[in-house]
């Protein structure tokens, strides 16, 4: 058993080191602080440049879950918070510039400055699938939706979702699987 | 009736171990060379990875949007430049005389609310180990802390204490959890016993967050010293805020 004694300091990790294992690890207090700390940014610069609020709003939850999934995939791993917040300035730059272009509106005064952000985009483009499961998920039942978010975005085991429902492991696994089913076949009708 | 998009339960269950990567070298080798050779198969785990992803993405987004509700909540967005003429301009002028004059009398308050907002970011916590452990409790609970579930972190931690485990870190991330909760007061008293601990690497950073507790319970000359004390980056300037 661990000793707390007087001194009982465990090495501590560097701020830079841990970013990366913060994020992938879905640490909602370090995610939401990094949202607030760059939502007026990005919404001054939207704004500034032809968009509305709510417009900035969806370019910038659109960036920070893109951001987010690429740190997730290890497409990106921030050394710092600066480089997480240079890199999320970017994609949100490089989103609104496509909105702008998508809609013909005047783009003539922004500066590009967004080399290599084709992929970040490019990505959600070519899925429209992920985008219809998106869509979707909201149409499940709440103890659907409970399930799938406890065991693909929570990582927890079926044995705990189980105990907390007073269900057998069986139980939760096929439930699980009918909810799956579910929503596949959602997004499969929307699709076709 | 089964068509041969279905996906019947024991393949979903290889697929899924596939893509959260749970299989062995050996079972993950013979899958991938069933999915060289079977197209059909290659499509249906395309199609779950994407499924996974959206099911993830979804949730992202609802998380997101309750941090943006939070940030309207506090009227905290900036208001975009709209051309308006010369009446409202004097509507405007009259608001903007009475907001200012608001302003001025509340400033004292105000102040210490946008100092902390300035210069608060949270504790990342510490690293949890997986597994066996015989600090499981302290990780689990440190596990807690890093999803948002302060209240559970902060319950298991001082059951810790109440044990008879006494130490800096113990301390240190109880006032984390209570400032995470904006409990000043709580936070505070922890920091304090942490600080008080000699010899403790967490001194120079406790010292920080007891300063910024105490300026938002008023306590203005005590968070000054406790941020000179502190070891962070930006002490210098926030002393400099201070001043009067």
């Amino acid at each position: 058993m661990m000793n707390f004694m007087q001194k009982d300091t465990i090495s501590k990790e560097s701020n830079e080191q841990e970013l990366c294992v913060a994020i992938r690890s879905n640490n909602e207090l370090i995610l939401s602080s990094l949202y607030r700390n760059n939502y007026f940014k990005v919404e001054r610069y939207v704004i500034e440049n032809n968009g509305s609020i709510t417009e900035a709003k969806d370019v910038f939850q659109e960036a920070f879950v893109a951001v987010w999934r690429n740190i997730q995939m290890h497409k990106f791993s921030p050394l710092s918070e600066n480089d997480f917040t240079a890199y999320l300035y970017q994609v949100s730059k490089y989103k609104w510039i496509d909105t702008l272009r998508s809609q013909q509106r005047k783009v003539l005064f922004i500066q590009t400055d967004v080399d290599g952000m084709e992929d970040v985009l490019l990505n959600e483009h070519d899925n429209k699938y992920v985008s219809l499961v998106r869509k979707h998920f909201a149409n499940l039942g709440q103890t659907c939706r409970e399930i799938l978010v406890l065991f693909y975005f929570q990582n927890q085991s079926l044995q705990k979702i189980a105990l907390a429902r007073k269900w057998t492991e069986a139980t939760a696994k096929n439930n699980k699987y009918r909810c799956i089913q579910q929503l596949r076949s959602l997004v499969k009708t929307d699709s076709i | 009736m089964k068509t041969e998009n279905d996906i019947l339960p024991e393949e979903f269950e290889l697929i899924e171990n596939y893509l959260m990567q749970n299989l062995n070298d050996q079972q993950r080798s013979e899958f991938e060379q069933r999915l060289n050779e079977d197209t059909l198969l290659k499509e249906k785990v395309v199609e779950l990875g994407d499924l996974f992803n959206g099911i993830k993405q979804a949730e992202r987004f609802n998380k997101v949007e309750e941090w943006h509700a939070g940030i309207v909540m506090k009227n905290e967005t900036i208001t975009p430049v709209r051309f308006i003429n010369y009446r409202m301009w004097m509507v405007a002028a009259t608001i903007l005389i009475f907001c200012a004059g608001v302003w001025l009398v509340f400033f004292s308050k105000n102040k210490e609310e946008q100092l902390f907002a300035k210069y608060y970011k949270p504790d990342y916590g510490l690293i949890t180990p997986m597994g066996a452990s015989d600090n499981y409790a302290f990780n689990k609970a440190m596990i807690d802390y890093k999803t948002g579930k302060y209240q559970l972190a902060i319950n298991e931690w001082q059951q810790q204490l109440a044990q008879g485990q006494v130490g800096d870190t113990l301390y240190y991330f109880i006032g984390s959890s209570y400032l995470a909760l904006r409990k000043y007061g709580d936070a505070a008293i922890n920091f304090k016993k942490a600080v008080a601990i000699p010899g403790s690497a967490f001194t120079g950073e406790a010292n920080w967050y007891l300063g910024l507790s105490q300026l938002q319970i008023g306590h203005t000359k005590d968070a000054a010293e406790s941020i000179q004390k502190s070891t962070h980056p930006k002490k210098e300037a926030l002393l400099n805020e201070l001043r009067p």
